[in-house]
């Protein structure tokens, strides 16, 4: 298993709320491996972007990582000085955000937010005021180098434009050529496409395929859309109420869903080849992470439940060879 | 923009002055003042024609710069609001100098902490300063540094430097390379600026407190912060700029604060400017001087303001001036 | 039947007790906004006990406030007898401060209620109706806006002449464009709402459209504006009394104490401003903290 990059085992990460403790994720456990794009995909609220938030190390005050190991290269993130993770932050992990059109600093150009990331990572400075000016333009050639990488249109005026004059997917690439700058082994990519136009979707995740091919990173696509988990991703693995329910390849996950709730996820896509009388849904809602159900916690919505589910939360197990499944339907054999 | 505003500000000094008193002719006399003059100032400000009239008159006065006699003073108010004009400006100049960057630093500080002991000790400090009346903490300055330990001056500006070429002590003083001017005029403004100051230092924390809190909570925060940049490059350098922003507007609205409080501050340190200059007018009810200072005072405001507009379309490249 | 109603009752409401309740928590959460809240209560029952706590009380000489002289007494530092000290007349320092805590709060909150109340009729006609007369009102509320507050009402109280009364007057006009220009802007944002657009559809009276479902919902806003102005108004008039421009000298006035003690302070005689100028910056304070912290709750955005 060399060639797995992270590895996320039995990750809790807790919200200490006025209500109560929120177990946001409780017990996640996957791994990503070198060169692959790994989907992690559920419902809103499932625990998927505090699971990314987890990984690279920005989960803030009330939330806590409670317990679990993130395991990268070999080191146990959780293990590290608050200064080595910043060191790793943008340079080995990096991410980027749903929201393209507030993840960029608006009073700052995209070539000073790039060059800024490299001045930091590349040469130690971290105050882009204080760097020599032939290093600035060094780097700024960098930048537009990385524009062009990610096709943006223009990238020697793109480069001092501020990001309000830019579109909403050219602010995206921006962001994803930011990120990608210092050639990270892994990028997390939050719902990076769920505020765009869906012509504009399509371009920036043929990027993101791209970007993989030419520089062989790893990517960790969190989504709620599985027609892009479809589209891009080599894994996937489905999150439910702080849990994963099921890890497969995405080409026998479609294929051969196991677990109840992956298979009601799958059901209520729209198709226009099967005609069908009505759109299936899940019935009931995502459950409070506060109090969550006893047992499975997908047991109150579920079409098989059995008096176990009620009583046993099941384990991950691999029914198939790298297929895993956290059902009771399948923990017996 | 500078001018409709300068003519609103004249439509309520106009008010104020030729509608709101019983007799505005005695008014701008004075109380004592003979019943020949009342009728010479009643004739001169054709005080008896309708209104539109008298506010023609009032406008070209103030053009022309006849702004009143000052009968307090024995001479015209433009000429006594020449000479007090630089002591309050260079007042209210390190009174800003002071409020403005250790406002900002505490804002900073009680945002980032927030809810920590830092913040509940800035915010106190900060509710402390906008409710503190301003006479009261000057006093209370003389008597703890002049009265009882002797440190500072408790009146006037100091030495009057060699040469005056603007009107500011301490830069007449470093003109004319005068150092025993300029360390006397530096001991006699630290009392009076301190206390001036509070006031919108409270404000400015408060402004830059909460706009603080309101950008570290958006994505480009994240943003930073994923990149891997320390914390103080994320907060002076990517969530300060921003959140300087609507604290800008607040400096602005603050000067008002500053210039209102200049009025007490100078008549607690004897400090001989356009505030002190009102106290005594209010005192010997010199009517013409009090309108003078309105005036002039709501026309540096306004200028503050034009000052603060300009400012905001350096700090935000979304704002372009004209637009 | 009945239990059904109160289920009804407990459900309906279910989501207003736990906001409700949440806001309790917050309050009691938030120590300063606590201590605001004691204070003012404090400051209250001072007021209307006064007459109970102070050692000396004030005659009424043709409805002029009066303090009996004792030039036996005159210049007393702190003691049992006189808490505060007494002044060059020999007056109780606290007595007096006692009673200016009644002349405080009644011009803090009858500026206030005139200013809101011009305010929220202006603002809410105003931003409801748009069209010229909210655009030369607008223009209006600028020209007091180019103003600094405190100049603006020394030269009204100083046309009027001095005295309290014309005090408060300066302050209405002073104070009554931030509440129009408040009320207007939430008037605004509230007619986007379709509710709203409901009810006219249906045929409701502007009036009632503005006084049902407008004012209501600019309210909080409002109401927390009102708080800290409660605190501004009060620290502006004792401003314009320090300059001589309010209550006449040796009555129970915060402002007149402090500049009448001014000159003795230098002397070494600290005590005739510093306590009238304490009982300012306690006031002010109480309804800062207390404004401050309910802004924090009521502001939906910093709730959680």
């Amino acid at each position: 298993m060399s060639d797995v990059l992270l590895k996320v085992e039995d990750l809790h990460t807790y919200f200490y709320t006025y209500e109560g403790v929120v177990k946001a994720v409780d017990g996640v456990s996957f791994d990503i491996r070198k060169g692959e794009i790994f989907g992690l995909v559920g419902e809103t609220g499932c625990g998927k972007s505090v699971t990314a938030l987890s990984i690279i190390g920005l989960i803030d005050e009330p939330g806590r990582i409670v317990s679990g190991k993130i395991i990268y290269k070999g080191k146990n993130l959780l293990e590290l000085s608050e200064e080595e993770r910043r060191k790793i932050r943008g340079k080995e992990i990096s991410m980027i955000f749903q929201e393209p059109m507030t993840a960029l600093n608006p009073v700052y150009t995209i070539g000073d937010q790039i060059v800024e990331l490299l001045l930091l990572h590349e040469e130690g400075i971290a105050n882009i005021k204080r760097a020599p000016k032939e290093l600035k333009e060094e780097k700024k050639k960098k930048a537009i180098e990385m524009l062009k990488l990610v096709r943006m249109p223009d990238p020697e005026r793109t480069i001092d434009s501020y990001p309000h004059e830019l579109s909403g997917g050219m602010r995206q690439r921006a962001m994803i050529s930011m990120m990608l700058a210092t050639k990270p082994s892994l990028l997390i990519a939050d719902e990076p496409t769920t505020a765009l136009d869906v012509t504009v979707q399509a371009q920036i995740l043929n990027i993101l395929l791209d970007m993989k091919e030419k520089l062989g990173i790893s990517i960790l696509l969190i989504t709620h859309d599985l027609s892009v988990i479809a589209e891009v991703t080599d894994r996937v693995g489905v999150m439910y109420a702080g849990n994963i329910v099921e890890i497969a390849d995405t080409y026998a996950l479609f294929d051969n869903p196991r677990h109840p709730y992956t298979v009601g996820l799958l059901q209520a896509i729209p198709s226009v080849t099967e005609k069908k009388e009505e759109l299936k849904y899940i019935r009931g809602s995502v459950p409070n992470l506060i109090y969550p159900p006893s047992g499975c916690r997908f047991h109150p919505r579920c079409d098989y439940m059995m008096p176990i589910c009620k009583k046993e939360k099941p384990k991950l197990v691999e029914i198939e060879p790298g297929h895993y499944v956290a059902c009771h339907l399948f923990g017996g054999e | 923009m500078l001018i409709p505003v300068v003519i609103g500000v004249t439509l309520i000094t106009f008010t104020i002055a030729y509608v709101i008193p019983a007799d505005p002719a005695r008014a701008w006399a004075g109380q004592k003042a003979p019943p020949e003059v009342v009728e010479q100032i009643r004739e001169k400000y054709h005080l008896n024609d309708p209104l539109y009239v008298q506010y023609y008159y009032y406008i070209s006065g103030l053009v022309r710069g006849d702004w009143g006699y000052s009968h307090s003073e024995h001479r015209p108010v433009l000429d006594c609001l020449m000479d007090y004009f630089p002591a309050t400006f260079e007042l209210t100049i390190w009174a800003m100098a002071i409020a403005i960057p250790v406002g900002i630093y505490l804002g900073v500080v009680s945002a980032v902490k927030r809810n920590k002991i830092p913040d509940h000790l800035s915010r106190i400090f900060a509710l402390s300063g906008v409710s503190m009346p301003i006479f009261w903490l000057g006093l209370l300055l003389i008597l703890i540094f002049y009265t009882y330990l002797g440190w500072f001056p408790a009146s006037g500006r100091g030495i009057t430097p060699s040469h005056t070429y603007t009107g500011l002590y301490i830069l007449d003083s470093i003109l004319s390379l005068d150092f025993q001017s300029l360390a006397s005029d530096i001991w006699h403004i630290i009392l009076p600026a301190v206390t001036l100051s509070y006031a919108t230092l409270a404000v400015m924390t408060r402004m830059t407190r909460s706009s603080m809190l309101e950008v570290l909570r958006l994505d480009y925060i994240k943003t930073a912060r994923a990149k891997g940049l320390p914390d103080k490059i994320v907060i002076y350098r990517h969530a300060l700029r921003n959140a300087l922003i609507p604290t800008l507007t607040v400096a602005g609205l603050a000067f008002a604060g500053l210039l209102g409080g200049a009025v007490l501050t100078e008549t607690i340190f004897s400090w001989p400017g356009m505030g002190r200059y009102a106290y005594h007018a209010i005192s010997t009810l010199d009517f013409p001087a009090i309108m003078g200072v309105t005036f002039l005072m709501a026309v540096i405001f306004v200028i503050a303001n034009l000052i603060v507009d300009i400012m905001y379309a350096y700090l935000d490249p979304r704002i372009k001036l004209g637009e | 039947m009945e239990e059904t109603a109160s289920q009804n009752f407990g459900s309906k409401y279910e989501s207003q007790i736990k906001e409700f309740k949440y806001t309790l928590h917050l309050i009691r959460k938030s120590p300063l906004t606590l201590a605001g809240l004691i204070l003012l209560i404090f400051i209250f029952l001072v007021a209307i006990f006064a007459p109970y706590l102070a050692i000396e009380h004030p005659i009424y000489i043709g409805g002029q406030q009066t303090w009996l002289s004792d030039f036996n007494q005159t210049f007393q530092p702190p003691s049992w007898k006189h808490p505060f000290g007494t002044d060059d007349m020999g007056h109780d320092i606290y007595s007096m401060v006692i009673y200016g805590t009644r002349e405080a709060l009644y011009v803090g909150f009858i500026v206030v209620l005139v200013a809101m109340l011009i305010g929220v009729l202006l603002g809410a006609y105003s931003g409801y109706i748009g069209g010229w007369f909210d655009e030369v009102l607008m223009r209006i509320c600028d020209m007091f806006f180019a103003f600094p507050g405190l100049i603006l009402a020394m030269a009204i109280t100083a046309a009027l002449g001095p005295g309290l009364l014309h005090v408060m007057y300066a302050l209405m006009i002073v104070w009554w464009p931030a509440y129009t220009r408040i009320v207007r802007g939430q008037v605004l944002s509230v007619k986007q709402n379709q509710y709203i657009e409901a009810a006219r559809a249906v045929g409701v009276s502007r009036f009632k459209i503005i006084w049902k479902h407008v004012i209501p919902n600019s309210l909080p806003p409002i109401l927390v504006q009102a708080t800290m102005d409660l605190g501004n108004v009060i620290l502006t008039a004792a401003g314009l009394a320090f300059l001589g421009l309010g209550a006449a000298a040796y009555t129970a006035d915060w402002g007149i104490m402090v500049s009448q003690g001014r000159s003795w302070m230098i002397a070494g005689k600290w005590w005739w401003s510093t306590f009238p100028g304490l009982a300012i910056f306690v006031t002010v304070l109480a309804f800062n903290l207390f404004g401050d912290g309910l802004r924090d709750i009521l502001d939906p955005r910093l709730r959680r």
